[in-house]
């Protein structure tokens, strides 16, 4: 059984303007694996749908095999949640909000709690609505990781903060939880953090899934083609076997090939009989701009 | 100024639904009011307490605007980018909030009007208490705009009054002031309302020359709150502080095992943030609309209450929480706790302290049925059998010992010596053949003897216990000298006859709980439609204003329609008080029986409001983002 499960997952807000249009994946445990995709691609949606918080309008989420919406509380008191807009209460003290997350966890790590207030350096007296955003984002964090849940779900958890906080961060949830086999789904936009914590990217792209691959993959199996614009026939280009995206850029076409650089050369020139293109392997965040502009 | 005033953050939506609650509030108290007049024989307002009363039914609806509304922000954080000077904002923010509680009063005084106008008319021998409304006219909004300022004036250099204690505390003790105030003016000559008006003038004025070119966001003192020890990296050392403070926050105290049940009313009840406040004036107030739905108040004043005909607005204002309750699901949406617990902690402390407060005033009501004979023989309009118009001294008792009569021709008493006089019936509404009417009456061409015999038939009918008519007659009954019986002391029928216990409940409570309930479900299930992550917040607000529009014009058209003479409240409140009474004697256990009957009702619909909750999407709110 999966830990994290989605299949055929469909979401529209408004009728005609599905966010999620199918998308199906799944996660083992202990795997970490990062979502990516452009604002609006559908990320928040599928978290909230893994956390019961709005219901897929067709197909299915599961977290154990359990329902989200139906099976709430079993499944939540195993799972952990951080959002870039998650609300805490504000009025209430961070001592409050711990000890509400106390009484609700039967496994709630009581040592862990004091090790991670300790260094967040928190005091329980201090209102929320006083606090930074990076502060609360730490109390949200140590909530969401101290009763030590099989499976965290991270929506853009390092969003606004400034990079030492955001490193803190994602490094103590991923430190803390992927030892203990911890099955980790984060977003985020900073392709940095992704490549250094997840094994494994999904990206979803206008609803729909794009690339779901592990991380050594990606690098060693995808690759950058370069092709001046001139002689190039962009159609021919985008119908090649392996061409996930092409898009102009500065006088020549940027293409992405899933396949290593030697193996795109020789496609190019085989098939389009294009001898000057420049193959390369690709980093992540280039490739992510690449694949959401040469698709939008 | 205009187009500031246009922007003030007062002038929004807020402000619609203000004036609603500010309208049901003043239909509200103008049903007590009046219930409380007409049981006083009208002359309640002639006096410096009914003034008092008057003024301060008024003054509540701006004082709870003032107090509650957002009347702290004097403009938004986008202005502060904007050329214009911070006194151009105070004055218009000043003008705007004098605007819309001179709106409010004028709204609530205008309902207050209306019913004292209903009840003046010859039918119900009620005449309102017009000076005393006329005097408001001038001291009210003179008042008005001098508490304005004044609270305007504290920290007048910031975008927004902080919230604090202090401040709330001031602020309250302003608009009591305000209130003595205007009680003050109420007994002065008219032309002195100038005098608040005119301070209130110059200290605006004052108060605009003072203020720096532009508002500040916040105060330039330090918060210690965020005075923080950071930890950058692992290994930081804790301030001594915070570690003393986690110890003594671990140690915490036997009422520990309370705190998540506290945690959780605080989150659900108190918790919207710009309406905690408002929690603590609402939750007090709907225990005291409880206890005067329970008609303690009428009991009191010896007369009936047509509860029933308020139904719609106690649903509503059960209900009229929920909204800002709503919002704060979204803090406990990623915990593990169930709906059912949510809609426990959503739907019941409302409704519980609806529960305490009727049955508060129903004990207390039936303590002082216990202590008062149930009936009554004289010309005092205060009961709803007959209802307020008639003038004859009729035995009257608690409506629910009336008759029904579904041809409209009810028998007449006859007595054992012969006499006998036609029964007066009332019809349901204009045209119906259903009446109510008294099987106790007396016309006015009864003799002395047919009266006594009436209340000992009375008697036996509310106590259970047969007291010879002759005996009434012979010692209790007064005959006066154009032949007019009266009951001077009825109380001492009570002392001679100790065993006179009133037979049994009227069931009239857990009935009124059970409608009220269920109306109240069905409020909040057609409202929870609209919490689904796809519905946008403006048709949230519109379900809302619909659900108010709704309950206004159900009370407003009973109002109408009695005015136009097509219903009569208090004889449609007698006719369901008789079935209600008949149907707990019928019934196999009596009121005890009905009592569980009306928990199952409520249970039932409780879990039809548990089912709506269940499908409800509370998506965290992100002002101005795009679900994605």
């Amino acid at each position: 059984m999966k830990t994290l499960e989605f299949e055929d997952v469909h979401y529209a807000y408004q009728e005609g303007a599905d966010v999620l249009q199918g998308v199906s994946f799944s996660l083992d445990e202990g795997e970490v694996a990062g979502l990516l995709g452009k604002n609006g691609a559908g990320k928040t949606t599928l978290m909230r749908i893994a956390m019961g918080i709005v219901g897929a309008q067709k197909g299915s989420a599961r977290i154990f095999g359990l329902d989200p919406r139906k099976d709430a509380v079993e499944m939540k008191r195993r799972v952990g949640y951080v959002s870039e807009d998650q609300a805490l209460p504000e009025f209430l003290t961070v001592g409050e909000v711990i000890r509400l997350h106390r009484r609700l966890f039967p496994t709630w790590d009581e040592p862990l709690e004091r090790r991670l207030r300790e260094r967040f350096t928190l005091s329980p007296k201090v209102k929320i609505k006083t606090l930074s955003k990076g502060q609360a984002r730490q109390v949200a964090l140590l909530c969401a990781v101290a009763h030590r849940p099989e499976v965290l779900l991270l929506d853009e958890p390092a969003g606004g903060l400034d990079p030492a906080v955001r490193r803190e961060f994602l490094e103590t949830s991923v430190r803390l939880l992927n030892e203990t086999g911890t099955t980790i789904l984060f977003s985020s936009h900073y392709m940095t953090d992704v490549e250094r914590m997840a094994g494994r990217i999904v990206m979803i792209h206008e609803g729909r899934l794009l690339i779901d691959n592990a991380l050594d993959d990606l690098r060693e199996n995808y690759s950058l083609a370069l092709i001046p614009q001139e002689g190039a026939d962009r159609r021919r280009l985008s119908d090649l076997k392996g061409c996930l995206s092409v898009r102009v850029q500065g006088g020549a076409l940027h293409a992405i090939f899933s396949c290593e650089p030697e193996r795109c050369r020789a496609l190019l020139a085989g098939e389009l009989e294009i001898h000057n293109a420049f193959c390369t392997p690709i980093a992540l965040e280039d490739m992510f701009i690449e694949l959401v502009e040469g698709r939008s | 100024m205009w187009s500031q005033l246009r922007r003030d953050p007062m002038m929004d939506a807020t402000a619609v639904r203000w004036g609603i609650i500010v309208f049901l509030n003043a239909g509200v108290l103008a049903g007590i009011m009046t219930t409380l007049a007409a049981g006083s024989a009208s002359r309640a307002f002639d006096t410096l307490l009914g003034k008092a009363v008057l003024a301060a039914l008024v003054w509540i609806s701006a004082a709870a605007f003032l107090l509650f509304g957002r009347a702290r922000e004097r403009c938004r954080v986008f202005d502060l980018a904007l050329p214009i000077p911070a006194a151009g904002i105070w004055l218009a923010h000043v003008t705007a909030l004098v605007l819309l509680g001179l709106i409010f009063l004028v709204l609530n005084a205008g309902v207050l009007m209306i019913c004292l106008w209903a009840f003046r008319s010859p039918r119900f021998g009620f005449s309102g208490p017009w000076e005393a409304l006329m005097g408001l006219l001038l001291s009210v909004p003179a008042n008005l705009v001098l508490v304005v300022v004044l609270m305007q004036r504290s920290r007048a250099s910031l975008r927004q009054i902080p919230r604090t204690l202090a401040g709330t505390a001031y602020s309250v003790l302003l608009l009591g002031s305000g209130l003595v105030l205007t009680i003050l003016l109420m007994t002065l000559p008219a032309v002195a309302a100038l005098i608040p008006l005119g301070l209130g003038l110059y200290l605006a004025y004052r108060t605009c020359r003072s203020l720096p070119q532009a508002f500040a966001l916040t105060s330039a003192k330090p918060d210690a709150g965020r005075d923080f020890a950071r930890a950058d990296s692992e290994g930081t050392v804790v301030r001594p502080a915070a570690a003393r403070e986690w110890e003594a926050f671990d140690r915490a105290g036997p009422l520990r095992s309370f705190s998540l049940a506290w945690l959780l009313i605080r989150i659900l009840c108190f918790g919207p943030s710009n309406k905690r406040h408002a929690g603590w004036f609402f939750f007090p107030y709907l225990l005291l609309w409880g206890f005067y739905m329970s008609g303690f108040l009428a009991a009191w004043r010896f007369m009936d209450l047509p509860q029933l005909s308020y139904i719609v607005l106690s649903s509503f204002l059960l209900f009229s929480y929920l909204p800002a309750q709503m919002p704060q699901v979204q803090y406990v949406e990623c915990l593990p706790i169930s709906r059912n617990r949510i809609g426990a902690f959503l739907f019941l402390p409302t409704l519980l302290l609806f529960v305490a407060g009727l049955e508060a005033g129903a004990i207390g009501a039936a303590k002082v049925q216990q202590a008062r004979l149930q009936i009554q023989l004289g010309t005092s309009p205060t009961s709803l059998f007959p209802p307020y118009g008639e003038k004859a001294p009729m035995v009257r008792v608690p409506a629910m010992y009336g008759e029904v009569s579904w041809d409209g021709k009810p028998e007449d008493i006859v007595s054992p010596w012969g006499e006998s006089h036609p029964v007066r019936e009332y019809a349901l509404y204009r045209g119906s053949r259903i009446a109510v009417y008294s099987p106790f009456s007396t016309p006015e061409e009864s003799s002395p003897r047919f009266v006594a015999f009436q209340i000992s038939r009375a008697i036996e009918a509310v106590y259970g216990v047969p007291i010879p008519y002759q005996k009434i007659l012979d010692l209790y009954l007064e005959v006066s000298a154009d032949g007019t019986a009266s009951l001077p002391d009825p109380d001492r029928l009570l002392a001679d006859f100790p065993g006179l216990n009133p037979r049994g409940e009227s069931g009239l409570i857990p009935a009124l709980l059970a409608v009220t309930g269920i109306v109240y479900v069905l409020m909040a299930s057609i409202y929870m439609g609209a919490w689904r992550a796809r519905v946008p917040d403006s048709r949230r607000k519109a379900a809302y204003l619909a659900l108010a529009a709704a309950a206004i014009a159900a009370t407003a058209g009973q109002v109408v329609l009695m005015i136009a003479g097509w219903l009569r409240p208090h004889v449609g409140a007698a006719f369901l008080r008789i079935l209600i009474f008949r149907f707990v004697r019928a019934l196999p256990g009596g009121a005890a029986t009905l009592w569980v009957l009306c928990a199952f009702v409520l249970l039932g619909a409780y879990w039809l409001f548990l089912g709506r909750l269940r499908r409800v999407e509370a998506v965290p709110e992100r002002p101005g983002a795009v679900c994605s």
